[in-house]
């Protein structure tokens, strides 16, 4: 994975679930975008010994990503840096894309095109991504996947989930 | 730096956040008029650019067409919800002749005004204590913090109590949530970093919550048996000698009447396992941990004190603090203003020559019923006072920014005492389900839209300060300019006769040590911190930190704190016991109007132990019957193993099954509230949500 490129890193010991990078996501973007975060909760063991688990998930920006290659009109591009963005002027709402994903990341918008994470593309480098921003916890990292990889030796993980298939960018910590 | 084209050339207004009581500081970006982003101030130290998922949602405040635009007078029936438009001056005029009437025929203390301490009371309270002369204001003290307030009054002499989690080295939670009802960002941030510098957290809680899924330790225990332990573990502190002794020699009163007191009741882990559910060798190892682990802080709130034996609980958990002398040092319990409230004090926006201030009648409810210790009137009791006329007469009420008919337990009865009333003002954002009861119905400014000078929750003194980012929508007004409408209508004009709010904001501040220039530059204004306060002594009677409440035992209590089993016990009908949780994206009954957050989770639902729902044939999804002996409620089930068996725990009960409001929240959901019969903490006066049993079915 070359380290210039951009992910995500998730904390899975910080996520507690409160759904602050979805919605701050949400105003950031414009509040009729679809929430392109998702936040999950596993639960494992039998009372009283029971462990619960949160990830919030966005677009991984893939290295090798299922979405572009399943969109028939090529409105899937991946710039320089990783991030994959949908050109809606190209989309044609099919949502095939969306079946592709293994995380249903595109979601079908209220201008009829797929709309997904674009990494905060207007906001300078220096400003941290809308999520990012509003995680309360610091369970979001976003950067160049050798800044993720600084803050991960940083808070000592342990267990790291990457690169599913060796095709991913995301990280993260599980516990 | 260069701003994002979304923010360059953006207005920003300083402000505070009004979603929930606990008032962060935080910036309001404006651009071509649209309030377009917010954030948590980054100066200051609560917030540092960050605020909560409902802070950030409650933007669309700005935006919902659902919000009360101009004053309403009711057309129908009460609850019926038809109102007709009025103007302003119509508005003020039959107010003004209303309150006059009631006063004359009645006296003045039979109107009573509730509101929220979400801010921008202060005109409107000292309208009504120092002009209109009636002493029963209240807030929502009963339905949160009274008895967390009343045990740190007692003990400390102090208003409130922060935990330093940051410095702390072994945290022990009892019903509070950090994490599940994220507030103050920068609390929950201290909480995760103590845990990265190696802290023990240890969450004592029926249900497996946010929080007790990060912690080292989860202790299930019973629902509102909190107290047992707690006691247990002061008694093996106290017998294995692990206490600080050198501390409660210098600093407190009352050590060997409560080291007796625990001897002679037999608190030992023992007696708690059976109450509890917990086993006493746990309580014993997690007393000696606290014991020995320093600086260690024990804590509780709202969920805890939920029950009529909570205040007892509560200084029972709050003086684990006091035996091992974690109080008021780095890593502590943290010591929080004096008896009347916060620090620093903030005056009244304008001033009344004393002879012109209103005299008072009859004493309040508060004291007449025998709450004397209570922050505030147990509001639980307000519909029985109101259809009796007993001790004497209530005849109208002013509510602001409060929606008692949702927020209080007994929701039937509440609606009775509603129509038995002469008369009910509703000062909101939202024709909300208690609005539809009233006769007048006044628009407010939500937080964006108005000034405000408060005082912060926080360990050092902090005053916070907020300007409008955009006016209000349609004809609504702050509720200064409502106040001040009002009182020029009944003659009061020449103390509303500010020229700007400017001139109401520099009354409050005088005195303290910087300007209001100071205020809007930084949105706030921050004192030093003080530590050990305890060593020039406490505004307790004894200037002590008092183990032995002399302020309980004058008002007729046990001066140590006791336990009691709760007042509601499940039994062969009603085999579960019923309480509330939250979702960390809700603040109570503000937010459900906002579509973001009904994304999330469009109804709330009930947690149930999945060796219950098998026995019942419950599973996730299904739609169940919850049934208290007052009432019903059909929810959606969920079925987990993070929660005691026996006990149904309805997440953000008191949030959902809104029939007022605004399209979005209406009909979501159900509202726990309806099966909650009346019951309140005797001496915090705090009210009792979850002393209710109930029986479950599927629907
Ligand atoms: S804001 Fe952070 S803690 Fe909250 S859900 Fe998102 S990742 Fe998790
Ligand atoms: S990076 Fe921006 S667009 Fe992507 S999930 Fe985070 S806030 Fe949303
Ligand atoms: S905790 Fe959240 S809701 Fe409460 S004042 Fe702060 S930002 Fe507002």
């Amino acid at each position: 994975m070359s380290s210039t490129r951009k992910g995500f890193f998730v904390d899975l010991d910080r996520c507690i679930k409160c759904h602050a990078c979805e919605i701050a996501c949400r105003v950031w973007n414009g509040i009729n975008v679809p929430s392109y975060r998702t936040i999950i909760e596993i639960e494992s063991g039998t009372y009283p010994f029971v462990e619960r688990t949160n990830v919030s998930i966005a677009c991984m920006h893939c290295e090798e990503a299922y979405c572009m290659a399943a969109c028939p009109a090529k409105a899937i591009y991946k710039r320089e840096d990783g991030v994959v963005l949908v050109d809606s002027e190209k989309c044609l709402g099919c949502r095939l894309c969306s079946w592709a994903c293994p995380f249903g990341a595109p979601k079908y918008g209220s201008d009829l095109k797929m709309q997904k994470c674009t990494f905060c593309n207007d906001r300078p480098d220096w400003m941290p991504r809308a999520c990012e921003e509003a995680c309360p916890t610091g369970a979001i990292v976003a950067g160049t996947i050798s800044y993720l990889e600084k803050i991960i030796k940083e808070r000592k993980v342990k267990r790291i989930a990457s690169q599913i298939k060796g095709k991913r960018a995301f990280m993260y910590i599980l516990p | 730096m260069e701003m994002p084209e979304k923010l360059s050339g953006a207005k920003v207004a300083k402000s505070i956040c009004g979603v929930c009581p606990f008032r962060c500081s935080i910036e309001a970006y404006v651009k071509d008029g649209k309030l377009i982003y917010t954030r948590g101030n980054p100066e200051n130290p609560n917030t540092k650019g960050k605020r909560c998922v409902k802070g950030f949602a409650s933007i669309w405040f700005a935006y919902d067409p659902d919000r009360l635009k101009y004053p309403l007078m009711r057309i129908g029936e009460r609850g019926e919800g038809k109102f007709k438009r009025i103007s302003w001056d119509e508005a003020f005029t039959i107010i003004a002749e209303k309150l006059k009437e009631i006063k004359e025929k009645y006296g003045p203390e039979a109107v009573v005004s509730l509101d929220h301490v979400q801010g921008c009371t202060w005109h409107y309270k000292n309208f009504l204590y120092l002009l209109y002369g009636t002493p029963n204001i209240y807030d929502h003290t009963a339905a949160c913090d009274g008895t967390f307030t009343t045990a740190c009054i007692s003990i400390f002499g102090s208003f409130w109590g922060i935990e330093d989690y940051a410095n702390s080295k072994y945290i022990l939670i009892w019903g509070k949530e950090p994490f599940e009802a994220p507030r103050i960002v920068g609390f929950l941030q201290g909480l995760m970093e103590a845990k990265d510098k190696g802290a023990k957290l240890v969450v004592v809680n029926p249900r497996l919550s946010k929080t007790a899924e990060k912690a080292d330790e989860w202790i299930p225990i019973k629902p509102g048996t909190d107290g047992a332990m707690a006691l247990a573990m002061a008694k093996t502190i106290i017998d294995e000698e692990l206490y600080d002794r050198d501390f409660i020699e210098k600093y407190c009163y009352g050590f060997d009447e409560f080291r007796r007191h625990l001897e002679e009741k037999g608190y030992t882990p023992e007696w708690a396992e059976g109450i509890t559910g917990v086993s006493a060798s746990t309580i014993r190892r997690i007393a000696r941990e606290f014991a020995t682990t320093k600086p260690a802080v024990s804590s509780a709130y709202h969920g805890f004190a939920c029950y009529t034996n909570a205040f007892d609980a509560m200084r029972a958990v709050l003086l684990l603090n006091v035996l091992t002398g974690n109080v008021d040092k780095p890593g502590s319990f943290l010591l929080v203003g004096s008896p009347g409230g916060l620090e620093p004090p903030l005056k009244p926006p304008f001033r009344v020559p004393e002879d012109k201030i209103a005299k008072i009648n009859k004493p309040s409810l508060r004291e007449t019923l025998g709450f004397v210790l209570a922050p505030d009137f147990p509001t639980a009791l307000l519909p029985k006072v109101i259809l009796e006329g007993k001790p004497y007469p209530v005849r109208a009420l002013i509510l602001s920014q409060v929606n008692p008919i949702m927020s209080d337990a007994n929701t039937k009865l509440w609606i009775e005492a509603f129509k038995a009333l002469d008369f009910i003002v509703a000062i909101d954002i939202y024709l909300s389900e208690t609005a539809m009861y009233c006769d007048i119905v006044l628009p407010d400014a939500c937080y964006f839209e108005r000034y405000d000078i408060l005082q912060g929750f926080n360990h050092a003194p902090m005053v916070l300060y907020s300007e409008p980012a955009i006016p209000p929508p349609g004809e609504a007004k702050p509720i200064y300019e409502i106040v001040r409408g009002i009182a020029e209508k009944m003659g009061y004009g020449e103390y509303f006769n500010w020229k700007s709010e400017e001139d109401w904001m520099r009354n409050m501040i005088e005195g303290l040590p910087f300007t209001l220039e100071d205020l809007k530059q930084k949105g706030f204004w921050i004192g030093e911190p003080q530590y050990k306060k305890y060593e020039s002594g406490l505004k307790t009677p004894t200037g002590k930190i008092e183990i032995y409440s002399v302020l309980v035992e004058v008002a007729g209590y046990n001066p140590l704190p006791e336990y009691k089993p709760p007042a509601v016990m499940p039994d062969e009908k009603y085999p579960f016991r019923l309480i509330s949780a939250r979702m960390p994206f809700q603040s109570n009954l503000v937010t459900q109007n906002i579509p973001m957050l009904a994304d999330i989770e469009g109804e709330n639902w009930a947690e149930i132990n999945s060796k219950d729902a098998e026995k019942y044939g419950i599973k996730t999804g299904d739609y169940i019957i919850i049934e208290s002996p007052l009432d019903s409620i059909t929810v959606k089930a969920k079925v987990t193993e993070g929660i005691v068996p026996g006990v149904v725990a309805l997440v953000h009960g008191f949030g959902f099954g809104h029939w007022g409001m605004g399209k979005v929240a209406k009909g979501r959901g159900a509202h726990i509230n309806r099966l909650i019969d009346t019951h309140i903490d005797p001496v915090s006066g705090t009210i009792a949500y979850n002393e209710c049993k109930v029986r479950v079915r599927k629907a």
